[in-house]
């Protein structure tokens, strides 16, 4: 597993958007305030484990694709972000309009909420 | 040494001769705009190296291609192309091209080309 | 109205060659991350106006099927739209492939809509703007659904006087997935492309 961001880091808690950022095998890396307040996850409860643990119900095989296709094309690349296919349940009253991952340094993913 | 450069693109000649002049400054290059040209040329010049680009008007690259290792059937035909599926390389392998190269060429990439076929 | 921007034939040469390069790439891409084997048209380019990008739409895009057309932005020192444009058929034809289900939902099929549009942008607009040594911006991209082949509303494009259509096609015989590209430039933008080209042309003749 690749080293874990540093915690807290300034720039991705003062963010309004969930980030996280996992490495190949989806295992977290970082996992920004803005997650630990809506998932009610700490980060030190996420860094270091699998996504597949806290959230089995993700098509983990469309998110190695999307992985695969950012890290390739060191472009991001995007989830629809209608009702039905929300990426990880986020239980508030307004839905977050858009998900977007970000190829990162080399080899991380950045997962923007 | 002769080396003939057709691509209907003045961008891909212009490329590729710098690239070749950079590596080999005194050779000769004929250049030509379609695959009709390149085989008139390829006659009258006989160049040493054809670099041959395969979407061309008037004839394409695989009819000047076989037009050419028709000619001359141990011509050194290096096929420079857009088109970088493998079905596209397989087919003009097998018309007699010693090489398949994708555009654009970067200069180590000729260089390599040149000493393989120079050399 | 802005000033026309002159394209010569140098331009179109150099534009068409990247363009041919893009497209080479983009296939390969595609073959790579989706596992899809198949051909892209050489690109066409053509300078218009809206009027003439309309009627170019109403030409390639048939009118008797509901299309999904996803739009993505890009910006920066070159700035556009990319349009990709598929039949709902297709576009179930895409979700079973990359969703490896027999029935997809809407959901799926969006999000395979959006994954090879994104592909499709990626490879295309960062390899042309490469050559061109610059780089890009890419937007949230958006997928609607429109009956017919009116792609264009006229209110999104009524300040635009020029514009720059570069089109393509792909197909994937043994997915049966096929669609149309469009990447728009237009204004200001045009005449960027062609001060990158000038500089890219200064280059080789130096």
């Amino acid at each position: 597993m690749k080293k874990p961001v540093d915690y807290p880091n300034i720039l991705l808690d003062a963010l309004e958007h969930g980030i996280m950022i996992v490495d190949e095998e989806f295992n977290v890396l970082y996992w920004n305030q803005w997650l630990e307040i809506n998932t009610g996850h700490a980060y030190s409860n996420m860094v270091g484990k699998s996504l597949l643990t806290f959230y089995p119900e993700i098509d983990y095989r469309t998110l190695q694709r999307k992985i695969r296709t950012t890290l390739r094309l060191n472009s991001p690349t995007f989830y629809d972000a209608s009702l039905t296919n929300r990426f990880i349940p986020i239980p508030r009253n307004k839905i977050s309009s858009s998900l977007l991952y970000h190829a990162a340094a080399s080899n991380d993913f950045s997962l923007y909420y | 040494m002769k080396i003939l450069v057709a691509d209907d693109s003045k961008l891909a000649r212009l490329s590729l001769i710098k690239s070749i002049k950079g590596l080999e400054p005194h050779c000769e290059i004929i250049e030509a705009e379609n695959g009709l040209i390149a085989v008139e040329q390829f006659k009258k010049n006989l160049p040493s190296i054809v670099f041959l680009d395969l979407t061309m008007p008037v004839m394409d690259g695989y009819e000047a291609l076989e037009k050419i290792i028709e000619m001359n059937s141990k011509a050194q035909v290096v096929v420079v192309t857009a088109d970088i599926q493998s079905q596209a390389q397989a087919q003009v392998i097998a018309l007699g091209a010693k090489m398949v190269i994708p555009k654009p060429i970067s200069s180590e990439k000729m260089q390599a080309v040149l000493e393989q076929l120079v050399f | 109205m802005l000033k026309r921007v002159e394209f010569s034939g140098d331009h179109l040469d150099v534009l068409r060659e990247l363009m041919n390069i893009a497209v080479g790439n983009a296939t390969a891409s595609i073959a790579d991350l989706l596992q899809a084997f198949g051909t892209m048209h050489i690109p066409k380019i053509a300078i218009s106006d809206i009027k003439g990008l309309k009627q170019y739409m109403h030409e390639t895009i048939p009118s008797e099927s509901s299309h999904y057309v996803t739009k993505q932005l890009f910006g920066g020192p070159l700035g556009g739209e990319f349009i990709f444009v598929i039949t709902d058929e297709v576009a179930i034809n895409l979700g079973n492939h990359l969703y490896d289900v027999e029935a997809p939902n809407d959901a799926d099929i969006y999000d395979a809509v959006i994954e090879l549009t994104n592909i499709l942008s990626a490879t295309m607009i960062s390899r042309l703007t490469e050559e061109l040594n610059i780089k890009v911006q890419f937007f949230l991209p958006s997928t609607q659904i429109i009956a017919g082949n009116d792609l264009i509303y006229l209110e999104e494009t009524a300040e635009y006087s020029q514009i720059i259509i570069i089109s393509t096609q792909m197909e994937f015989q043994n997915q049966n997935i096929n669609g149309h590209i469009f990447i728009l430039t237009k204004d200001a933008m045009i005449q960027s492309l062609k001060d990158l080209i000038d500089q890219k042309l200064e280059e080789l003749y130096a």
